[in-house]
């Protein structure tokens, strides 16, 4: 049944887990390695053995930047974001996302929704606010407001209402409202 | 009215699991033309083929259908068995109902049905086979050896104490490969040059083997037992008939250029021997480096020579000779990682070296005289990083093949450097750790308890810090992320053929594999020979290996084509094309299509009507023709027919299939 389940997402994802022979070069390149539960290679490690429940259940999933540096330097061009994504609708199909991953993502659409883009600074406070920890992160506001990393205030927005129909669009496609 | 005998094998239960061999029997005995059908558990084997011989004698058959494993397992061997018989040896037609029906296949019913129509096909080509001959060619009793590597150079001692004549070919201006350029040989460590040099030495001196250095295959004409080959020797603007190789050139040449030998590790004058024990032990003058051919100044070692050797005015020269037998030892070169790998700096940081480079780099004729140093600023290196499958086992950016020699090579690099650098921290990244040879294992093993590191995940990036190559990895057995801080890293790179491959083996027809290595004859029966008679293979040309296989190769090499010259002539295959003049419009068609160059178009004098006209038709080299077929496919007239394959046969294949 798991299996099954495993075997259509990775089909949807476009990937064979068995072109992979767990060299590591993924997991070796990942930014975000070091704070997986699972690496990239596991990922694909409990795909081979049909542990679909494990990479659910990881935090890896959710941390997973998507920058395809892995992908990239795969041997054998497999497609792991690809693999994480589905893993993603899957864990939130399941009710397995993370309050915080959660809370991340509505306070960035949120974000999107009022000035058309990203504005780091809101997205940084709000979501330090309501994860409870306030001053997560604070040591570096200095670093990446001298370099311009981030700006107090956000850009006038402009065509709101197309961003608005944009990820209306978003959220019907593949059923998240 | 034919007579044709039919025999189903069981092969074992290979076949009979499958197909019901008795209703196949029982049904071919209905078909015209068969006046017996039997079967047995294995035809092939020695009562077997007598039943095949006493069914002959009793019921005079005079043709035969064997329905067995594919043609290319055993028609050999039952063909031997009709030479026995009144019946033709080409008088036979092979039915594959095993490879191509009982291994395949699962449903009985539907596998005996499909054995019993490839049964009447066979019969129905059968009843059209005619008795072919083979013919005899004579032979050439010389030896044409491509390539001076340790390959080649074993393939042509072998074959000269054999009593043959044999040229042995090489582009460099010295025999001697890639071996030459090592350092120690793994498992036993014995020093690379200590065992090829006098091997080098034996082939100069050797009565039957004239040494071709500097040359290159130009064209090639002709077929098995008698090659035209067109070869060009390269000037050398040194007169080799009276240069005793002194060297007092090469110490006034004023011109400093990238040694190839040393893989640019070090400079080499523009007149240069390639390595001091270079056979032949003289020099050759680069043209592309030397000041006197580039801008016409200098003539430096012209001054110098004390015996007049230099000749500027030296040109190319182009020469044909005839050979019996070829042998390809072509062999590898390194992957260039350079252009592949942006994500371990693409060759920007010179502290990255590849397997070869090391090799100069450790020994003791090198570039620093066996000092493991940093080209970048001579200094020891106090961590070193060995990376294996760089390009191997990397369908998406090298090669899918892994290289086979680097699991070894690497634990021998790790070795030498622990041994010439105690303290040193040697760490080895790889997938998987292959060693499969005598001694192998034990090797890796000891090299392990002499402190080598070793780390299994393939390296994801290397880029420089400070004076320092980082090396970011994961170590999957740990499931962490390593990063090894390192002063030197060495890259194990894959094997690929030489340059100039692709068109070497266009030149003889030979094919090639999908990653260009050339293709043998047969993967387990055949492996030095090639489809086209009398190329042989030996060495890495062939496939990625080490020098024990590769010199057992070239023995293996040299032992196919003495038996080919000890011959005086030799048969050829009878089932080879054929052109009915009549029908020939002399489109030339064939002539484009032939992979052998056995076609060509030849005048005949003919009649239109009441005028006599000149016009060309297709003419069938029958030394050349591989009876591939290609020419049948392409004529537009149906005037090529390949014997035992002849159209009206094949078409009554097709009848018995559908009608």
């Amino acid at each position: 049944m798991e299996n099954e389940r495993l075997n259509q997402l990775m089909e949807r994802a476009g990937v064979r887990q068995y072109d992979c022979y767990q060299c590591g070069k993924c997991s070796g390149g990942c930014p975000m390695a070091h704070v997986m539960d699972l690496k990239p290679r596991g990922v694909m490690r409990c795909a081979q053995i049909g542990s679909l429940r494990r990479i659910l259940e990881s935090n890896t999933i959710w941390l997973c930047t998507g920058c395809h540096t892995c992908a990239e330097r795969c041997p054998h061009d497999v497609d792991i974001p690809a693999v994480i994504e589905e893993m993603r609708y899957e864990a939130a199909a399941e009710g397995l996302t993370r309050r915080d991953s959660k809370v991340l993502n509505e306070v960035f659409l949120a974000n999107i929704r009022m000035f058309g883009k990203n504005h780091e600074m809101l997205l940084a406070g709000l979501y330090n606010m309501l994860t409870l920890k306030p001053l997560q992160d604070m040591a570096s506001l200095p670093h990446m407001y001298k370099n311009k990393l981030l700006k107090l205030l956000p850009k006038e927005p402009k065509n709101l209402t197309e961003i608005e129909a944009l990820v209306k669009r978003a959220e019907k496609w593949r059923g998240l409202k | 009215m034919s007579k044709i005998g039919v025999f189903v094998c069981h092969c074992g239960t290979n076949i009979a699991n499958t197909v019901d061999v008795e209703r196949a029997v029982a049904s071919a005995r209905e078909l015209p033309g068969v006046a017996f059908a039997s079967e047995y558990k294995y035809m092939c084997s020695e009562p077997g083929q007598q039943m095949i011989k006493d069914a002959i004698e009793e019921y005079g058959l005079d043709r035969v259908v064997i329905a067995s494993c594919s043609p290319r397992m055993h028609e050999t061997t039952f063909r031997k068995m009709l030479k026995d018989t009144k019946v033709n040896p080409y008088m036979l037609e092979i039915a594959n109902i095993r490879e191509q029906c009982s291994w395949v296949h699962t449903d009985k019913a539907k596998a005996t049905e499909k054995a019993i129509r490839l049964i009447r096909m066979s019969v129905a080509k059968a009843a059209r086979d005619e008795p072919l001959f083979a013919s005899s060619i004579p032979i050439e009793k010389r030896a044409l050896v491509i390539g001076g590597g340790i390959a080649g150079i074993q393939a042509a001692l072998d074959i000269a104490d054999a009593g043959h004549e044999v040229a042995l070919l090489e582009r460099e201006p010295s025999i001697g490969g890639k071996m030459a350029m090592l350092d120690k040989t793994f498992p036993t460590l014995d020093c690379s040059a200590c065992i090829s040099t006098p091997k080098m030495v034996d082939a100069g001196a050797h009565p039957n083997i004239k040494l071709l250095t500097s040359c290159e295959v130009v064209k090639t004409e002709g077929y098995i037992g008698n090659f035209q080959v067109t070869i060009r020797r390269n000037a050398r603007y040194v007169n080799h008939d009276i240069c005793t190789g002194c060297g007092l050139c090469e110490t006034k040449c004023p011109v400093k250029t990238d040694s190839e030998f040393n893989h640019g590790l070090s400079k080499r004058p523009a007149i240069y021997k390639l390595f001091p024990q270079a056979v032949p032990s003289k020099p050759v003058i680069d043209k592309n480096s030397c000041l006197k051919l580039t801008k016409g100044k200098c003539g430096v070692c012209e001054k110098v020579c004390p015996l007049g050797c230099i000749d500027y005015a030296d040109e190319d020269r182009e020469f044909t000779e005839t050979f019996g037998a070829i042998v390809f030892a072509t062999g590898y070169e390194l992957i260039d990682w350079t252009a592949l790998y942006g994500e371990y700096g693409g060759g920007r940081y010179p502290d990255m070296l590849t397997g070869l480079q090391f090799e100069r780099l450790v020994n003791a004729s090198g570039p620093t005289e066996g000092h493991i140093v940093r080209p970048s600023d001579g200094k020891e290196p106090k961590t070193v990083a060995i990376v294996k499958c760089v390009g191997s086992r990397d369908p998406k950016k090298g090669k899918s093949y892994c290289s086979r020699a680097c699991c070894m090579y690497a634990a021998k690099h790790a070795h030498q450097i622990l041994d010439k650098l105690p303290g040193t921290r040697v760490f080895i990244f790889y997938i998987d750790v292959r060693t499969p040879g005598k001694g192998y294992e034990e090797f890796y093993d000891q090299t392990r308890k002499d402190g080598a590191i070793y780390v299994r995940g393939r390296i994801s990036k290397i880029y420089k810090d400070g004076d320092k190559l980082v090396c970011n990895g994961e170590d999957t057995l740990l499931g962490k992320q390593v990063k090894v801080m390192a002063d030197m890293v060495v890259l194990e790179t894959a094997m690929t053929p030489s340059s100039g491959i692709e068109e070497l083996a266009t030149m003889f027809g030979v094919a090639r594999d999908v990653n260009d290595w050339i293709q043998e004859a047969h993967p387990k029966l055949r492996p030095v020979e090639t489809q086209v008679g009398g190329v042989f293979l030996a060495g890495t040309c062939q496939g990625p290996r080490d020098i024990p296989d590769t010199v057992a190769h070239a023995s293996a090499a040299a032992a196919k084509v003495v038996s080919l010259l000890n011959k005086s002539e030799m048969e050829t295959s009878p089932m080879i094309s054929v052109v009915r003049r009549e029908h020939c419009c002399g489109c030339g068609a064939c002539e484009k299509i032939c992979p052998y160059t056995a076609i060509t178009l030849e005048e005949i004098d003919d009649r239109v009507g009441a005028k006599r006209v000149k016009r060309p038709i297709a003419s069938v080299n029958s030394g050349l023709c591989q009876g591939c077929g290609a020419c049948t496919a392409a004529c537009r007239t149906g005037a090529i027919d390949l014997l035992g394959f002849r159209n009206a046969q094949i078409l009554e294949e097709v009848d018995a299939l559908c009608l």
